[in-house]
Order: C-alpha cells, then structure tokens, then sequence
C-alpha cells in the first residue's frame, strides 16, 4: 500500500534537531519506507534518517510531501501526522 | 616560576597538576581493501559504530542530569550515528569501491558537509559541527585511539588545553577536575559557560599555555585576575594556598544563603537580578539566587554576522523558557559597526566609543533593528519581557527608537501575531548628556538602567584600559555621585523603576554607595550574585545612606574613596 500526504510545519522551530530526532524515530517504529521531500521538489530522503530530514533544512511554515509504501503504511501515516499535529511535542 | 595573563571567566583559585589535552590528528589516507577483506571491513566499521555508541552513552551518564544542553548534544551525535542512511552509505563505499572503513566515513560525511552547508539556514549549517563530531568518534574506534579524557587523571588536575570540544569538556571528571587554563576563547566561549555552571576557576585566552607547560607541572589557576602560574616558587604557593582555602570557604557559605531573601539588616528587600550573554545561563543564575534577567546582552547573536528575526527569536524563547515568568530585560544590540564584517554597515571608525555604535547604529540601519524589535515582541506573548535601549544620548533617539517599535507592533498585529499588552521600554543610562536629561526622559520611557561603566568612562573622559590614564577612573568621583544621585531621584519621582547593570555594584564598596544614593534593584553577573546578597544582608539601610551623604560632602575623588574604604570595613569586616 502506498499513501502519499502533504503537511505544513507549524512547529515553531520547523525539522531542527530534535524534530528530526523524534521522526526519524518514529518512522523506525514501522517497517513501511517513509520517504519525505519537500514541496514541488523529486528529491527525497529517507524518513528513518535523522541526516537525511536535516538535509531538507525545513523550517516552519514550509509544505512537506509525505509518501509511506508498505504493509502498516496506514498506521504509520497515522502516527506521522499526530506527531505534526502535536507540533513534535516542542510547545 | 612563569605567570601567564589570561582572561579569568571562572572564579576561585585552584593549585594542582597540569593535565594537557592535545589536539587530535585523524587524517585519513586514501585506502582500498582488495574484495576478499571486504566483509571483514564491514564487520570492522560496525563494531566501531557499536563502540562509538557507547562512548556516548558513557559521556552522558558521567554528565549526569545537571547541565541539560551538552547531554542533548551529544544524544543527538547518537541519533546521527545510528542513521541508517549513513551506514548504508559507508557499506555500500567498502563494497562497491573497496574504500578501507576510514576512507568511506570521511568521504560519505564530507557529502554530508557539502548538503548542510548548502542549505540557507543557519541552524543547519551549524549542524557540521556535530557532523565533525560524528565523525571524530567514529574514526577513532577505527584508528584504535581514545579521546584524551578526565578519567587518565590521577589525582586532581589542571586541564591546560588549546580549546575544549564541548563532548571533551562534558567528559570530564568534576570530582578531578579543579581548574582550566585555555589558550582561546572569551567570556562566552563554552568551556568558560561550563566551568562557571560547574564552579570549577577558569582562565581562557591565554594564547600559548598549551605550549607553554609541561605534563604534571604544578598550576596555580587564578579565576579572579586571569593569571596562571606555572611551577610556582614556594613563597608564592603559600600565597596562594592560603587564598585558595579562603576562596573554597567564602563559596561554601555564600552557597548556603543563595536561597536567603537579599534583604538589609533593617528589613529594606533589594531586587537581584543577573546580567546574562546566553540564555543557557538562565539556569545557573536562577540556581544562584537571581530573581529575574536585568540585562539580557544581545551582541552574541550577531558574532557570525547579520541575524535573522528567527535566530532572535530562538534565543529569546530558549531565555524566556528557562525563566519561568520572572522578568526578562532585553538590551538591543550594543555593538559598534566593527561587529559586522559586510560592507553595509561596516567602515572603520577611528574613535569606535564615540562612533556610529548601538542605538545610533540601529536608528541608522533600521532594518536591523526592526528583526530584533520584532522577535522582541514576538515572545512577549511567552512571558514577561522588557526592551532596553543602549547608548542612548538625546530624546530624539528614544522618541525615533519608540515610533520603530510601535510600527512593528502594528505589522505584527496585522500579521495576527500573538504579543503581550505592554512591552515596556526603558534605556541605559550611561552617556552623561541623557544622564542630565533625566528628569524629562522619565517621563517618556518605562525604566532606567544605569550602566556605570560606560557612565564612569564618558563622563571622566578617561580609558580604564590605558594604563597611563587607569587611575583616573574613580567611580567614587564627586561628578559621579552627583550625577548617580540626580538619576536616581528623577526617576524615584517620576515613579520609574531605577536600576543598576554593571559589575560595580559587586564590588563591596560600591554596593554600599550605590544602595546608599538610592538604588533598589542591582543586576550583576551570575556568579556575583551572592556576593552582592551576602554584603546586602550585612548593611542597614541607615547606614549606607549616611556614608552615601558623607562622601557627596567631598569635593575630592580621593577623600571619598578614604571614607569609603574606611566606614565599609567597618560595616563589613568579612570582605576584607
């Protein structure tokens, strides 16, 4: 199964260190692929890779596409925009 | 015996044997593996990762709990090293290119080098730092070395290095450690942060010691006046002996009344307050008994050049955050255009103390004002802050200063920008010109702050600096005590708060002068702050103004500073 989502950053800092930390973590939680990239960019990254979301040097405000493909892809879509939602639990 | 002259960054006196952290050499030679020792090389670069995971995770359990920052530093090294992406990177280079495990770590992070520092924004590109970190930890399981580490220590040391990498500084050993003698740095460098956090006496800047001492010589580390002696004679080790036992037990006592209320004898409860360079020294202010920030400096922001709003804002929030709703003051950028390499705003001036600086370089180059009024009031929303305007000189500037700020006010609420109500605006006290305005400028801003060393130099014409001048500069001048006085009740009158940033007010004499001319509200640096307690709760009221009115009598520098020293080892026979 493949979902694809474009979410906009709204925590204060955007995919800062510890952001990034806390997705690549979770992404690891599932055995889907997560690939993320920003908007209107080819160019993703792994989502398991804490370098690889620093690398897209996403700051607040900025739309991120989102596309998880395998079994537990919905669960693990689920679970990355709860952590978006929550503002990656910064605030 | 051999004294060095250093900046002292941390107080105390600690004696002890030098411990010399050298640099590291990690260079690594292209390399290539033939294919029959390829696995043998993934096994090899896997277990150095494994190995390098628990170096960290042994830094952070000997950090332990007390300095947050550095442990979160190095738990996101952690994260990083455990990125699959990057293993996967590096195999597939020992594979398909026979690179030997080394060779392919350097080449796959330089990529990640390039990437980061490609990307516009600040925050990332300071992220290779970790990256070298990263890489530094990795390289040294593979090369067999051992990153030079307080535990090697017998005993207790001096640590004499070149500079500290912050994971080299969190490894050390408290309990060993008793003092650092640094060949770079300042006031704000990390090593200094940390060794103040961990009261450990710390000298930096001192160019050469590294070179300069040898393993295991006798160090005598002086965090008050900046000097490090080296093999010490014994009459000067005495010397210092004995001030390294008064040193350990005036910090032990003044430890145990941080929590005491800073409170005169006759009951009158001064506001203390820290002057603070980073927000990371929230923490230990608050733990020093602070009960706000009276003077937040800004100009660290702009070290790397030109900030943005954001990077302001970080800061202020991080700030704000630790603070936990006591008052923050915000002073604007007070830093002249030396502080800036562009061409913009930077031209050489040949007389800096009197040139375009602070204010002046704001109202001039309003666009790098605005992002910092604007971050300003952004967090005001997050709680209580105030806006402080240095080197300020007429009213025209804080009436100019005010329009600015009410302009971002109203681009913020059209944004729909959540602010507080009120940010209140107040200035430095510390040209003489609106020092002599001060009547009609307490009408027009919400609180004065005196800053006594910029008043003292100004007003005295005198650079304490130059040694041929240095003696001139005598804060217990007449001129200087009339003026202090006229600020201070001017703003008494106009019902303003008046208070005081500047290390003067630590220093006994002082603070009794200054208590005694009318001032409620003193701000100094952290580690000043039970000092300046431990001399409050010493002192009635009465008593300080009385020697306040004596010296005002004198006409001369020289007959104020005798009364001075006289009454105040009277009234305060502990600090002398």
């Amino acid at each position: 199964m493949e979902l694809v989502r474009c979410i906009k950053l709204s925590n204060k800092f955007g995919l800062h260190a510890r952001a990034s930390t806390r997705l690549a973590q979770l992404a690891k939680e599932f055995d889907s692929r997560v690939k993320i990239a920003r908007e209107g960019s080819d160019e993703e990254i792994d989502g398991k890779s804490i370098l690889g979301i620093l690398t897209l040097g996403a700051e607040r405000g900025q739309v991120l596409r989102v596309r998880v493909i395998g079994e537990d892809a919905e669960g693990a879509m689920k679970a990355i925009l709860e952590l978006f939602d929550r503002k990656f639990d910064e605030e | 015996m051999r004294v060095k002259k250093g900046i002292p960054v941390s107080p105390g006196i600690s004696i002890a044997n030098a411990m010399i952290i050298g640099e590291e050499d990690l260079r690594v030679r292209r390399r290539f593996v033939p294919p029959s020792r390829v696995d043998d090389e993934v096994r090899r670069f896997d277990r150095a990762i494994r190995a390098a995971i628990e170096d960290i995770s042994e830094e952070i359990s000997r950090f332990g709990e007390e300095l947050k920052i550095p442990v979160q530093v190095l738990e996101s090294h952690r994260d990083m090293i455990c990125d699959p992406t990057l293993r996967r990177g590096i195999v597939d280079r020992i594979r398909t290119e026979g690179n030997s495990a080394e060779y392919a770590v350097t080449v796959v992070l330089r990529d990640y080098y390039e990437r980061f520092a490609s990307i516009e924004s600040e925050y990332i590109a300071e992220r290779v730092h970790d990256l070298e970190e990263v890489e530094k930890k990795i390289l040294r399981n593979l090369l067999g070395r051992t990153e030079a580490k307080g535990e090697r220590i017998r005993g207790t040391a001096v640590i004499i290095a070149h500079n500290l990498s912050p994971a080299q500084t969190a490894s050390i050993d408290k309990e060993k450690i008793q003092g650092f003698a640094i060949d770079v740095g300042g006031r704000t460098s990390h090593t200094a942060i940390i060794a103040r956090a961990m009261q450990i006496p710390a000298v930096v800047g001192l160019e050469d010691i590294s070179q300069e001492v040898a393993e295991a010589e006798l160090v005598i580390v002086d965090g008050y006046t900046g000097k490090v002696i080296i093999d010490p004679d014994p009459a000067t080790l005495e010397v210092y002996q004995k001030k390294a036992y008064h040193s350990a037990e005036f910090f032990r006592h003044l430890h145990e009344e941080v929590r005491w209320p800073a409170e005169t004898l006759d009951g009158y409860e001064i506001y203390l307050a820290a002057n603070i360079e980073f927000p990371e020294e929230v923490e230990t202010a608050l733990d020093w008994g602070a009960r706000g920030v009276g003077l937040y400096r800004t100009e660290f922001l702009y070290e790397d050049g030109e900030p943005d709003e954001k990077k302001h804002f970080e800061a202020y929030c991080m700030a704000v955050a630790a603070l936990k709703q006591r008052v923050l003051v915000i002073r604007t950028l007070d830093a002249g255009a030396d502080k800036f390499h562009s061409e913009s705003v930077g031209t050489h001036e040949p007389n800096p103390f009197l040139g375009c600086r602070s204010i002046r370089l704001c109202l001039l180059r309003e666009d790098l004002f605005r992002s910092q009024i604007r971050a300003v009031l952004r967090v005001s929303a997050l709680g209580p802050v105030k806006l402080m305007l240095p080197m300020v000189s007429s009213l025209d500037e804080i009436r100019r200063a005010r329009a600015i700020i009410r302009d971002v006010r109203a681009e913020l609420e059209s944004e729909g920008v959540e602010m507080a109500e009120r940010v209140p605006v107040g200035i430095m006290v510390e040209v003489p010109s609106i020092a002599l305005m001060s009547e009609q400028v307490a009408r027009e801003v919400d609180f004065f702050s005196i800053g006594t060393n910029d008043l003292v130099q100004y007003c005295l014409a005198v650079d304490r600096v130059n040694e041929r001048v240095a003696h001139l500069y005598q804060p217990a001048h007449p001129a200087i005590l009339r003026l202090l006085k006229y600020v201070i009740e001017a703003g008494h009158n106009a019902g303003i708060q008046v208070s005081i940033c500047g290390e003067m007010c630590s220093e006994p004499m002082y603070t009794v002068l200054l208590l005694g001319l009318g001032l409620r509200s003193f701000s100094v640096s952290p580690i000043s702050l039970p000092t300046v307690k431990r001399i409050l709760r010493q002192l009635t009221m009465s008593g300080a103004i009385d020697v306040a009115s004596q010296c005002l009598a004198c006409d001369e520098a020289e007959e104020s500073q005798a009364i001075l020293q006289k009454r105040v080892r009277n009234l305060l026979p502990d600090f002398f």
